[in-house]
């Protein structure tokens, strides 16, 4: 957009002021020429009408002239006619002149045929002339039956008075004469009285009826010289004559000139608006594009989503090298992420081993033969049977197998559990149960006891008949997806600090409970944040240990027990 | 880029001043102006040969411009009734008298000062028109088809067989004159105005010609033998050199005037009354006589045309009072006719 308006604008700001800049000079000097025109046609009839003052100053002086036309017949006649002839001779292309006597009749006339004329000497000119004494008067003639169409008249007298009148005519014959070669063909002429009434029109002026447009215009207070048209006016006055003289020429720039060359510019705007989309579209696709898909991509990394790529097929190489490199990066970043879980993981199975194999077995389970031997050998029963569980519970713990069955783990559990009761002298109670079909399902060992262990030593060392229930179940949201197992005791309960810190997952800390920490964090390890061991205090009292594992059937088809016995 | 604009139109601004100042300087003085005092404006439903030198010595004479309207008496009377008031026309001029006693209602009262030199029966009463030029009405015949021991001498003879369909007469609809024959023909007849016309009509043989001016042409091509119409108009047909005579009736005519007046709330009043003043005085009612083949209305002003003249005396008031009627009755006729 910033773009368009920055190519555009200036060649449209540029090309509207050059075409009225063009407009105006070109106008400007035409319109110079064209008042040179008007004035030269003007200059022109002045130095005819200088010449008509001359020739009728030299007859109105004339005493014999005067003399002719008092006397009433033609007596001599041939000697005015003559007269009138010779001075005549120069300007009879541009009028025909006659002599009038004082009421009015034509008595010489240098025109074709015979005028048997008469003026009316009380009215128009030769009124005026009677009036104006010693000047020539020139009047739009109003004669319908002559054929001047402009006349001029000078009274002529002498010592002994008025005489008669000179009259200079001048038909449309004799204007297209004087001014032949003053306007072209495709100008009008108009000469006009001081009235704006048309004394002559000739060219384009004829056709437009110029004096009749110009009168109107005058007298409902218009502009005058407002083009007509298409065409330009140009008034000039002469005060010697008055008359105005009217110069009508075509307009330079006509409506349809200045139309085409606006036109040119449009479309060149359009073409250049055109070029400048495509080279914006083009330049979209090599610059914006690759970086707006860039921001994507990176976006898209930035939630974690590591697997995302980008095209690398750009138009311009560097962009291209750009998106590669992305690439790479992008992959090695999973790499890496990878391989730290990967880590993670493996520092979890050693630290579980660590935790796990701290003895050798084959020397436990001797020893603790012989103890069950001699036992036997002396008779001590709960002997036997201490070292049996004990053994049994050894056996488990040692083993490098990290997970046992259901019922395996719950056999361990029974068998701490009578290991305790000998201890504890019959103070509490164990009683496990489960459900047959879950007996196969997987866990880790040695995780159930040691809850126990803690439901034991802590729950129920203040009491004297306390009861461990041991509830193994199906459970969570999908039904058969998580295994529960509830180790309840009706105990004093445990302390809402240590569900805190379990919670919290730093029971490690704390020496006396170990085993709830150790079991929470095995299992997260296993199977993740998603199961556990969860404590609670139950309404009625005691303490609830729930632990979850996701429900699986055993691993291996392996008939070894590691619950065995 | 905001700055070079503004340059730019900076620039472009004081240019065209330049222009325009050149422009208006060179043609300043040349152009006329014209004050609204110096105009007045006219109606006329006269000719272009007799208005036209009359305004164009008015005009060079007081140095007011006139603004002219053409068309015909009734036309013009129409228009300046209807647009009364917000109008700006100021003088009507041309069409008989007892038109203007019809529209006397827009029209100014003005008596000009040369009233007392105007033949008495021309003299307005109360003002509503001033008297202009006097036209007879004449009989004309073809000289070729007509022997002039044969032609009409008197209204009555109008209306001999041998002359039904031959006579040429303008719609009086159209043409004032042609309304004052017939209401001098109701007249002189002295008969029931509508048993006058149906009569007359059948004369005509239901036929009009447009104007009292193409009666003439009538005649003098042959077309009809004999016609009515205005003095004026038949000597300057003869003048220009059409074959055709002129009768007076001798048992007298109608010379009606045309008139001039100031229309009411005129604009140019001042101008309106020089106007009229201009129209009566000698040099104006001279050209009428010697150019234009009229009578003047003044009393001393010398006469061409027949002295010995009968004139009736012509009922101006009745005319125009019974116009609208008496035209309504011959529409009647005419329509029933199928014209």
């Amino acid at each position: 957009m910033c773009m368009l308006t920055a190519s555009v604008l200036p060649l449209a700001v540029c090309s509207l002021f050059l075409i009225q800049l063009f407009q105006m000079k070109i106008s400007r000097d035409y319109r110079v020429m064209d008042m040179e025109l008007a004035e030269e046609v003007n200059g022109r009839l002045e130095l005819l009408f200088s010449e008509f003052e001359e020739l009728t100053g030299k007859f109105c002086g004339d005493g014999e002239i005067a003399e002719a036309l008092r006397q009433s017949d033609s007596g001599n006649s041939g000697e005015v006619y003559r007269t009138l002839y010779r001075e005549t001779k120069e300007l009879r292309d541009y009028a025909w002149f006659e002599l009038y006597g004082m009421d009015g009749t034509c008595r010489y006339s240098t025109g074709t045929g015979t005028y048997q004329r008469r003026m009316e000497p009380y009215w128009g000119i030769l009124r005026k002339a009677a009036e104006e004494e010693g000047r020539l008067v020139v009047l739009r003639a109003d004669d319908p039956s002559g054929d001047a169409v402009l006349q001029a008249a000078r009274l002529i007298g002498d010592a002994q008075g008025n005489a008669g009148f000179f009259v200079i005519n001048m038909g449309l014959q004799e204007f297209e004469t004087a001014l032949k070669g003053t306007y072209g063909g495709q100008d009008g002429i108009c000469i006009l009285d001081s009235f704006l009434e048309t004394v002559y029109d000739a060219g384009s002026a004829a056709g437009e009826n110029l004096g009749e447009v110009l009168r109107e215009r005058l007298l409902r207070n218009e502009p005058i010289q407002a083009d007509c048209n298409g065409n330009s006016i140009y008034l000039d006055k002469s005060e010697k004559m008055g008359l105005y003289t009217v110069l009508l020429r075509p307009q330079v720039f006509t409506a349809n000139t200045v139309n085409s060359m606006y036109s040119v510019l449009f479309i060149m705007i359009a073409v250049l608006f055109a070029v400048c989309t495509l080279l914006v579209i083009n330049l979209s696709n090599r610059l914006s594009r690759p970086i707006h898909v860039l921001n994507r991509t990176m976006h898209e990394v930035q939630v974690g989503n590591l697997d995302t790529r980008m095209q690398e097929d750009w138009p311009t190489t560097e962009f291209a090298e750009m998106s590669g490199n992305f690439n790479f990066m992008t992959a090695d970043l999973k790499k890496y992420m990878e391989n730290q879980v990967e880590q993670q993981k493996q520092m979890n199975e050693i630290q579980i081993a660590m935790m796990q194999a701290q003895l050798n077995p084959h020397f436990l389970y001797n020893t603790l033969d012989t103890v069950k031997w001699v036992a036997k050998a002396n008779h001590v029963p709960e002997i036997v049977t201490l070292v049996s569980k004990l053994a049994k519970i050894l056996r488990a713990a040692i083993s490098k197998e990290q997970f046992t069955t259901l019922r395996g783990e719950m056999e361990l559990v029974e068998s701490y559990a009578e290991i305790q009761r000998i201890r504890f002298d019959g103070r509490f109670e164990c009683v496990c149960s489960y459900d047959e079909k879950l007996a196969d399902c997987e866990l880790p060992k040695l995780v159930i006891q040691p809850i126990v262990e803690n439901a034991v030593i802590h729950g129920l060392s203040e009491c004297e008949d306390g009861h461990i229930q041991v509830d193994a179940f199906a459970g969570g949201t999908d039904r058969d997806s998580v295994l529960v197992v509830e180790v309840r005791d009706d105990g004093c309960g445990i302390g809402q600090e240590v569900i805190d810190r379990l919670n919290n997952g730093g029971l490690q800390e704390r020496t006396g409970h170990i085993g709830l920490g150790n079991v929470d964090k095995i299992i997260r390890l296993n199977y993740g944040e998603a199961y556990g061991v969860k404590i609670c205090r139950p309404k009625q009292g005691g303490t609830l240990v729930t632990l979850t594992f996701p429900l699986r059937k055993e691993r291996t088809a392996d008939a070894e027990n590691t619950g065995g016995r | 880029m905001k700055m070079k604009l503004r340059k730019r139109t900076a620039v472009a601004a004081a240019l065209s001043l330049c222009l325009c100042c050149t422009a208006c300087g060179t043609s300043e003085e040349a152009v006329p102006s014209v004050p609204e005092e110096n105009k007045l404006v006219v109606y006329t439903s006269h000719k272009e040969e007799v208005y036209a030198p009359i305004i164009k010595e008015f005009e060079e004479r007081t140095g007011i411009w006139v603004e002219l309207h053409t068309g015909g008496t009734s036309e013009l009377l129409e228009e300046i009734a209807a647009g009364n008031g917000e109008f700006t026309c100021d003088i009507m001029f041309g069409g008989g008298i007892e038109s203007y006693s019809a529209y006397k209602d827009c029209l100014e009262p003005y008596i000009c000062s040369r009233n007392g030199s105007i033949k008495e029966q021309y003299r307005s009463v109360d003002g509503s028109y001033t008297a202009f030029t006097e036209l007879p009405i004449v009989f004309i015949y073809n000289n070729k088809l007509v022997d002039s021991s044969q032609a009409p001498t008197n209204w009555q003879e109008l209306f001999y067989e041998s002359w039904q369909g031959n006579i040429a007469f303008g719609d009086p609809q159209k043409s004032g004159s042609s309304y004052t024959m017939l209401v001098t023909l109701i007249q002189v007849m002295g008969m029931e105005p509508e048993v006058t016309l149906r009569q007359f009509a059948r004369a005509l043989d239901y036929n009009v010609s447009a104007g009292s001016g193409q009666a003439v042409e009538e005649v003098s091509s042959g077309v009809r033998a004999i016609g009515l119409t205005l003095e004026e108009t038949a000597l300057k047909a003869i003048d220009n050199g059409a074959d055709i005579s002129v009768v007076y009736p001798r048992d007298g005519t109608s010379t009606l005037p045309d008139g001039c007046a100031i229309v009411e709330g005129a604009e140019h009043e001042e101008n309106a009354r020089c106007f009229i003043e201009f129209i009566v005085g000698d040099d104006v009612q001279q050209l009428a006589v010697e150019r234009l083949h009229r009578r003047s209305v003044l009393e001393n002003m010398q006469e061409t045309g027949d002295n010995g003249m009968k004139v009736l005396d012509f009922d101006v008031e009745w005319a125009g009072e019974h116009r609208e009627e008496i035209l309504k009755i011959w529409t009647d006729i005419m329509t029933e006719q199928g014209r």
